[in-house]
């Protein structure tokens, strides 16, 4: 570089920070799209063109992580992992974005190898291009340390993410014994290596601290199927209703907030959501939110 | 009928086939192989002794078949111990092979005892210490004793396990030695004693002109060796119909195997006797398809099949004076899996469908909330809850509004999904115990009807 092209440079740069300070300013409310009667695929991709399209994620040549729940040996109908043509659809669709990598994972509760085959998901992302990384052990989790963290100031948190580009947060909505519900944020707990720990040190507090670790590009709340009692693994489908609904968002907190609506919880009956966003990880307030109503289909919307 | 050379080659052929097809059966990678375990002759016996298994039945009809035509193939071709015994002597190239002493010989009597006492008795214990594939899976699922013990055997004269202490040899052995047809010397015989030099089981004796098929295994490596072609395959010299007094022996054995088997059954708590580790395994909580401790106890050879293939990695190996037993350190007894009770060779665990299996209760749970750091703490945990595949643990609020783990015992089936994961340490909050027999446990679709609340897809209204 030669000294004209670097003062040019330093110019436009110093001519564009005024403006990045004003668009973060007019960004103050938190984008967040609540797609509804559609298959997963087709509340997904009218979600995301509507928050700018999957180019504003992901950029070519970016290594892209996309985490779904599978932490249960159940197959999709039973609503306990995330749903697999959802998964599917994603990393197709960050691979034509340009994505060298799509990496897909989740530290499993159930043996690993049944998780990833009976979810479908294994089968879903090899056929889309994508890649399943194995979690279930400790060599695959690096230490990381967050001073801002309350309780688990030190976690053990996967090497995928911690190298990826784009991280995208797809769980699926449930009820959840402990934590009363799982979505966005409890999903952190995949990523995790000692996840007892959290069960020992106020769980709900540890959730809140686990998503400083790494924050999500993007969201995806499936709940096109949803676990409403006995969670997160249900014990038959009755627990399963069916809303047809997703939510996507940059705001883990505040899809995590509207969320609670769709299983009818009090939001303060989720005392996490509460405590992440005191973190400053998102928003809580629905005022500080514009929240986007969309149809997933023209017939639909007709 | 003179023997052709190439039997010994095709003989190897068949031996290092079956060998590592039994090893291979061993590992996660030959999920599809362990079926051919069921083949293996002391397994398929003691199948049929448990459930009267068809395939087992029709493989024990075929290799006493087989032994009667042809003598002990099962030992050259089909025992991955005996195959492995061969691989050993091999090793140990720079010594002599030495007849065998007559004390050594097999006693025929003592493979119909131990039979009788595996199977009328219903106490495999003797088995677990000679049946030959129980051996070898301990041996490749890392035992240092059997081994080392089969190594020095070998060592001392080539197959002399196989000619003295082994029950599935014995058994066969009768067969064999009775059988009209089997090896012989011709009349080429030059009485070299080069064929002697080779034998590994000292079934030879060209001096007097004699063969035993009750000891030959079938190797061929006479055949091999023999310089004038002078084995010969025909009329038996040895067989000559059972006598009275001999019929009366062998009831005799059968009868005092029988006895020495029951008694032991009987007696079986006095293991106990043996310290805490021996204690934990007998009191233990079992592979589903046991059925009860009392059955497990005299079906079980701790051949470590199931512990090779168990998903979850809790099914323990026997110790020295134990039974197969589960713990939940590594992992739980994973819901959609019955992998352990497909694989059991010896019958001892029953196979079921999975619906059977996710009811079949192996144990029952206790939560001691003076453990728990959601009763003691007031924390949300729930880690138990969470994994509780049968909805039996369940967080509840109890009278001070704090959410606490609360067991519905009609529901639980003691999988450890709630062991396994509970955080509290040293001492688990949660823990399974055995129960003396596995019953079926309260179906889940029954307790947990779906409330009345059939919100499938929602009106226009929007719930965001």
């Amino acid at each position: 570089m030669n000294r004209r092209d670097f003062l040019s440079a330093m110019a436009g740069a110093t001519m564009a920070l005024p403006a990045l300070a004003v668009a973060s300013e007019a960004k103050a409310k938190s984008t967040v799209a609540v797609v509804r009667r559609g298959s997963p695929v087709e509340m997904f991709r009218r979600g995301i063109a509507a928050l700018g399209g999957i180019t504003a994620f992901v950029k070519p040549g970016q290594k892209v992580v996309v985490k779904p729940n599978i932490g249960w040996d159940r197959t999709p109908e039973y609503a306990a992992n995330t749903n697999p043509e959802l998964i599917g659809e994603i990393v197709r669709e960050c691979l034509a974005a340009g994505a060298a990598e799509v990496k897909v994972f989740d530290h499993t509760c159930n043996a690993w190898r049944k998780c990833y085959e009976n979810s479908g998901i294994a089968a879903a992302v090899e056929a889309a291009g994508g890649q399943m990384v194995e979690a279930h052990e400790e060599r695959h989790y690096r230490p990381q340390a967050r001073a801002q963290a309350l309780s688990m100031k030190e976690a053990k948190i996967h090497a995928a993410i911690l190298e990826a580009d784009v991280f995208i947060n797809v769980p699926i909505l449930k009820n959840h014994g402990g934590a009363k519900m799982t979505a966005g944020l409890k999903n952190f707990m995949g990523l995790v290596w000692d996840r007892q720990f959290m069960h020992r040190h106020n769980l709900a507090q540890c959730i809140a601290d686990a998503a400083l670790y790494r924050k999500p590009d993007l969201t995806v709340i499936d709940a096109y199927r949803t676990m409403q009692t006995n969670g997160p693994l249900g014990v038959g489908l009755g627990d399963v209703r069916e809303p047809h609904y997703q939510i996507l968002s940059r705001d883990i907190v505040a899809a995590d907030t509207l969320a609670t609506k769709l299983l009818r919880f009090p939001l303060d009956s989720v005392p996490y959501i509460a405590l992440a966003a005191k973190h400053g990880l998102g928003t809580n307030d629905e005022t500080q939110m514009e929240i986007l109503r969309l149809e997933a289909t023209a017939e639909a919307q007709a | 009928m003179k023997l052709p050379r190439a039997l010994y080659p095709l003989r190897l052929a068949l031996a290092a086939l079956s060998l590592a097809l039994t090893t291979l059966a061993f590992g996660f990678a030959g999920d599809a192989l362990t079926f051919l375990v069921k083949a293996q002759f002391g397994p398929a016996l003691m199948s049929v002794g448990a459930h009267l298994a068809v395939t087992g039945g029709l493989c024990v009809a075929l290799w006493l078949l087989a032994t009667l035509c042809f003598g002990r193939l099962f030992c050259s071709i089909g025992c991955p111990l005996g195959i492995a015994q061969d691989l050993l002597g091999a090793l140990f190239f720079w010594r002599k092979n030495r007849s065998q002493p007559r004390w050594v010989a097999l006693r025929k009597g003592l493979g119909v005892a131990v039979w009788s006492a595996a199977l009328v008795g219903g106490w495999t214990l003797g088995l677990r210490f000679l049946e030959p594939w129980t051996l070898f899976g301990a041996i490749l699922s890392g035992a240092w004793l059997p081994a080392v013990v089969i190594a020095a055997a070998v060592y001392w004269r080539r197959r002399s396990f196989c000619n003295s202490l082994c029950p599935v040899g014995a058994l066969l052995a009768c067969g064999a030695a009775m059988a009209p047809a089997g090896l012989r010397f011709g009349k080429a015989c030059i009485r070299c004693g080069k064929c002697v030099k080779a034998c590994p089981t000292g079934c030879l004796d060209p001096q007097r002109g004699v063969v035993d098929n009750g000891r030959c295994v079938r190797c061929m490596a006479c055949v091999k060796a023999c310089p004038v072609g002078a084995i010969e395959f025909g009329r038996n010299p040895g067989f000559r119909m059972p006598e009275r007094r001999r019929l009366v022996r062998a009831g005799l054995c059968l009868l005092g195997g029988g006895v020495v088997g029951l008694v032991a059954r009987k007696t079986l708590p006095l293991y106990s006797a043996y310290g805490p580790r021996a204690r934990v395994a007998l009191e233990g909580i079992y592979p589903p398809g046991a059925g009860s401790r009392q059955r497990f106890l005299s079906k079980c050879t701790d051949c470590r099949l199931c512990i090779q293939h168990c998903v979850g990695q809790v099914i323990q190996p026997a110790g020295t004076f134990g039974a197969v037993h589960l713990t939940f350190n590594k992992g739980m007894c994973e819901f959609n899996c019955k992998r352990c009770s497909e694989v059991c060779p010896t019958g001892a665990l029953v196979p079921m469908t999975l619906a059977q299996k996710q009811r079949t209760r192996l144990g029952l749970a206790e939560v001691n909330l003076s453990l728990c750091v959601a009763a003691k703490r007031g924390f949300e945990c729930g880690a138990c809850a969470e994994h509780c595949p049968t909805g039996a643990l369940r967080m509840k609020e109890d009278v001070r509004g704090v959410r606490i783990p609360v067991l519905d015992t009609r529901l639980c089936i003691g999988c450890g999904s709630c062991e396994h994961p509970c955080p509290v340490r040293p001492i688990k909050a949660v823990r399974v115990w055995p129960i003396e027999v596995q019953v079926q446990a309260a179906d889940p679709a029954e307790v947990f009807r779906p409330e009345a609340e059939p919100e499938t897809a929602a009106g226009d209204e929007w719930l965001i």
